[in-house]
């Protein structure tokens, strides 16, 4: 016999084994025969024998398979499977689907938000955790932090010298660079612009191995002396300022007043660490010769090949060692760690936040898969009478798994492409919520990572919601004789269904109860000062232009002036930080009087100016303000808060004892005291503090704080009108309301804690419908027995308690094993949210008393359906 | 199948074919492209499922290939036609020359050009 060609050949594994077996050898030869007469034929013949052959092929394969064969020779006793019998799964699975809407629809949904919640979460997760930063390698990129225990300092900005003495006497690192962020002030347009930029050393864009786009990067020479002044810039900054126009390397654009040579632009996708920042200009001058005292520089290092993160560690350890015996002054007691670059930019709370809500959301999707399960089962005795007829038709218990398998899968894949919907627009608004002091570096745009966890999850869901469904309903017991009854056994499985909802929805509400509570206590929380009415903004004039602190003093004072004369302005200040800005320093004094001046003691610093306490609606509580008397020339002094009073002068009367500042030989005197306020950060508790008037210290850049009567957003405009009559060359930036930057703080807090109560409610929802759905269930199965019961004369009572006894003993484990659950992730939770006591029974109380009442309600309304049950017509159906 | 159904018109020339002796699968296809002209190709999948078909009716029969058949290549399966075959193939040729009768009484092919 003649062989067919290989496509034809590759066509005939359309065809049912069984089939292909017996006549496939003949099913060549044949068409050989055709292709040989199409030849003798001629013209467009053999493509046509070609086309009708493949076409006879396929239409034929289909026919074989739908319709058995026809004959007893047809067999198809396969096993395993292959496509075509997939194929064929799942389009009757779609019809089995198709004929009951309801309960696919109900599937769907279930799945909808089960899949879309969870896909949206892992896109968060994927960007935290996974999504490559765009540099090389970036497993090697690390962060080296000073540390001085000694003084208890930890995470330190480093010096340039430590930067440049791990780059060049350590073997571990490839490569180390330095970075700062400044604030720049761009002059190129008309408008003085605020931008975020990075002085860096000129081996950073190298070492994370970030080519430009345009132009070139930066490299020693353009640290050398002499060298001309060049920027690489954003390509946002090239869109936005120099109309992404490709000549427009060679242009100066007048940074912090100097002119400056764009020579490079850098790609669309790249994203600097912490900040979006839009300037990058190398830093001038030999690092080695730089400041040993200026602790203002991040370490970026690459790791070279062979070394670890722990290597690392010990030989950046090693260096600093060696520096400190160098240069014993400014480096006593400092030595140095290494921390991967990806942990460092996430910090102690994203990483974990994910992991929270990575787990809370599976818990979701694990409830909705119970719940479809149930929803499947609850169709088990509908079905046992088609699946009885199919297996008498010599579909095995295999085949028939599958089968059901195959409707899981569409369920899911349906469930799935609808979730995919809800997550591409979750995620959106999740991120939209993300904190703004999440590093700019990471970046949450789907990928491929995103859509294979879909998928796996798809596929998993089927397979959770769908296997024990289906090994129950293709059970082999069932046979046609029974399958009017539904002659299903009574199930464990339903009792394990309900367990594990309660016990997943208890986790949830626990979860969710914790974060509202941290949140409402974040929000109400006593923070000293009065967030209403109050706008704040920051002005930075140049050095250059103002090169004393009595000029730029003088500077401020006349904005301070212009701006109090602002109609509708009743109190304005100004300080170098201010609260929840995060950037008062620390520093450490000596109190003078309290012991010789040897102990030192670590307080908060903030510089102020006459206004700014009642700007904030600060209380003195005792002595007095700053004045604009406490000018420089003046007697050093300072107000402290009622914190330092307590923890340092152990409540004593503070007024005029005095203590040392640093090295300073002036002892400054203490003339007032200031009642207590939150400063850093929501979560942070209160630090001794001192407050040294700004004139006796100035500050260039500060942040203006204005209280109204009316709205404060209404001010920004006065303000920036103010500041342009004083000089309009100082730019005016990050003019926000004290209620935004509480929110913009509270951002991280405020989107988890809004998932966390999402996913608790979903549980909620989920989980009465399950507890309903498995009761339910168990009532019309056991329709039969309660009006056999009924006729003999049971009590409708007793026999409601018999029906409800058992789903409330299944709530009652679940709430049990849901309780032991939770503890561990209240407790992570509590380490994000600081300062509440997740253990305290409020937090498990509420979510107890609600599954109680939910189970309660999804347990009765079937057992009270039950106890109506009519036994005459229930048994007279048999 | 009862025997006044028509039959498909396929099966009427595979049966065709082998009132003629026994055939393996190629040569009824030829034999049927050959006497039709080419009109009736018979496709693969649709020849042996039709003689699957076909010996499940127990209309056809698996026949001893001839001692001459040539064997490269695996065994060619012949088939004969079954006694009930040839019933079901007379009955329909029956059939079909009643049709015939009933068109030359009104002259069909008198009108309608060359034959």
């Amino acid at each position: 016999m003649r062989r067919a060609p290989a496509l034809y050949r590759w066509m005939l594994r359309l065809q049912p084994l069984a089939f292909r077996r017996e006549f496939g050898a003949e099913m060549e030869d044949t068409f050989v025969a055709h292709l040989a007469a199409a030849r003798r034929r001629g013209g467009g013949a053999v493509a046509v024998v070609w086309f009708r052959g493949l076409r006879d092929l396929a239409v034929g394969a289909f026919r074989e398979r739908r319709s058995g064969g026809g004959g007893p020779s047809a067999t198809r006793r396969r096993r395993g499977g292959d496509m075509w019998d997939w194929i064929m799964d799942l389009r009757y699975g779609a019809r089995a689907l198709r004929r009951r809407p309801a309960l696919t629809v109900a599937a769907v949904v279930t799945l909808t938000l089960g899949i879309g919640a969870t896909t949206a979460i892992f896109t968060l997760v994927n960007g935290l955790l996974f999504r490559p930063f765009g540099y090389d390698d970036e497993s090697r990129l690390v962060q080296i932090w000073a540390q001085n225990p000694e003084r208890g300092w930890t995470d330190v900005d480093v010096t340039l010298p430590d930067a440049w003495a791990w780059r060049q006497r350590s073997d571990a690192f490839a490569d180390v660079a330095a970075y700062t962020y400044v604030g720049i002030t761009d002059q190129s347009g008309d408008v003085p612009v605020r931008l975020d930029g990075v002085w860096h050393t000129p081996n950073l864009l190298p070492l994370l191995g970030v080519e430009p786009m345009l132009g070139r990067g930066l490299g020693d020479a353009d640290a050398a002396d002499g060298a001309p002044a060049v920027v690489v810039v954003s390509h946002g900054y090239w869109e936005r300022v120099l109309g992404a126009d490709r000549t427009a390397l060679g242009t100066d654009v007048v940074l912090n007043g100097q002119p400056r040579t764009v020579v490079g632009v850098l790609p669309p996708d790249f994203r600097f660490l912490a900040m979006d920042a839009d300037i990058f200009v190398p830093w001038p001058g030999d690092p080695h010769t730089a400041s040993l005292v200026e602790h203002s520089w991040n370490a970026v290092g690459r790791l070279a090949s062979g070394a670890t993160v722990a290597s690392a560690d010990g030989a950046a350890r090693a260096v600093s060692a060696a520096m400190a015996s160098e240069h014993p002054d400014s480096h006593e007691g400092f030595t140095a760690s290494v921390i991967p670059l990806r942990q460092e930019m996430l910090g102690d709370v994203a990483g974990r936040a994910a992991g929270v809500l990575l787990a809370a959301v599976g818990f979701v999707l694990l409830m909705a898969c119970a719940n479809v399960a149930n929803l499947l089962l609850s169709r088990a005795s509908e079905r046992s009478g088609e699946m009885a007829v199919r297996a008498a038709l010599g579909a095995g218990r295999g085949r028939l798994v599958r089968q059901l398998m195959a409707e899981a899968l569409l369920l899911s894949t349906v469930g799935g492409a609808a979730g995919a919907v809800v997550a591409v627009f979750g995620s959106r608004a999740m991120v939209a919520g993300l904190p703004s002091t999440l590093p700019a570096v990471f970046s949450f745009d789907l990928d491929l990572r995103v859509l294979a966890f879909s998928v796996g999850v798809v596929l998993a869901a089927a397979l959770v919601f769908g296997l024990v469904p289906a090994l129950r309903i293709a059970r082999p017991a069932a046979d046609l004789r029974r399958s009017g009854r539904g002659g299903l056994p009574r199930g464990r499985a339903a009792g394990g269904l309900v367990v594990l909802q309660t016990a997943l929805a208890v986790v949830l509400l626990v979860g969710g109860v914790v974060m509202a509570r941290g949140v409402v206590s974040l929000r109400t929380q006593e923070m000293g000062w009065d967030a209403q009415g109050v706008l704040s903004a920051r002005l930075s004039p140049r050095s250059a232009d103002y090169p004393t602190g009595e000029e730029v003093e003088d500077f401020h004072t006349r904005v301070l002036d212009a701006v109090a004369a602002v109609p509708g302005v009743t109190a304005v200040g100004a300080t170098q930080s201010m609260p929840l800005q995060g950037s008062n320093s620390v520093g450490s004094i000596r109190l003078a009087e309290r012991d010789a001046g040897t102990e030192e003691v670590p307080v908060r610093i903030t510089r102020l100016t006459p206004g700014y306490l009642d700007a904030l609606d600060l209380q003195v509580l005792q002595g007095r303000d700053v004045t604009r008397a406490d000018r420089a020339e003046a007697e050093r002094v300072v107000l402290v808060n009622e914190t330092f009073v307590a923890r340092y002068l152990g409540g004593a009367s503070p007024l005029d004892r005095s203590f040392v500042w640093d090295d300073e030989d002036d002892p400054l005197r203490i003339v007032g005291v200031v009642e207590d306020h939150i400063e850093r950060a929501v979560d942070r508790p209160v630090e001794p503090s001192i407050y040294v008037p700004m004139a006796q210290m100035p500050a260039w850049t500060r942040t203006l704080v204005v209280r109204t009567a009316g709205d404060p957003g209404a001010l920004a405009a006065p303000l920036r009108a103010a500041v342009a009559g004083v000089d309009p060359s100082v730019a005016v930036f990050d003019v926000l309301t004290m209620r935004e930057r509480i929110s913009d703080r509270l951002g991280g807090f405020d989107l988890l804690a809004g998932l966390m109560g999402a996913f608790a409610l979903l549980s909620l929802v989920l989980g009465s419908v399950g507890i309903y759905g498995v009761t339910a269930r168990a009532v019309a199965r056991r329709t039969r027995e309660i009006g056999l019961r009924l006729a003999l004369g049971a009590e409708p009572s007793a026999v409601q308690r018999a029906i409800a006894g058992d789903a409330v003993r299944a709530v009652a484990l679940g709430l049990v094993v849901g309780l032991v659950l939770a503890v561990p992730l209240a407790g992570a939770l509590r380490a994000m949210a600081a300062g509440i006591d997740t253990r305290s029974p409020v937090s498990f109380l509420p979510a107890v008393a609600v599954l109680l009442v939910v189970g309660g309600v999804g347990a009765w309304l079937p057992a009270r359906r039950a106890s109506r049950i009519d036994p005459v017509r229930t048994l007279s159906s048999e | 199948m009862s025997a006044d159904a028509p039959l498909k018109p396929q099966w009427f020339q595979i049966l065709l074919a082998l009132a003629g002796g026994p055939l393996h699968g190629t040569a009824i296809m030829e034999e049927v492209l050959e006497r039709t002209d080419g009109e009736m190709k018979l496709w693969p999948a649709t020849l042996y499922g039709s003689l699957r078909d076909l010996e499940s009716e127990g209309w056809i029969l698996e026949a001893p290939a001839p001692a001459d058949a040539p064997t490269e290549g695996g065994r060619r399966k012949f088939y004969a036609l079954a006694p009930e075959g040839r019933a079901a193939l007379a009955a329909e040729t029956r059939r079909l020359a009643g049709w015939v009768q009933v068109a030359r009484e009104r002259a069909v092919l008198d009108e309608a050009g060359p034959a």
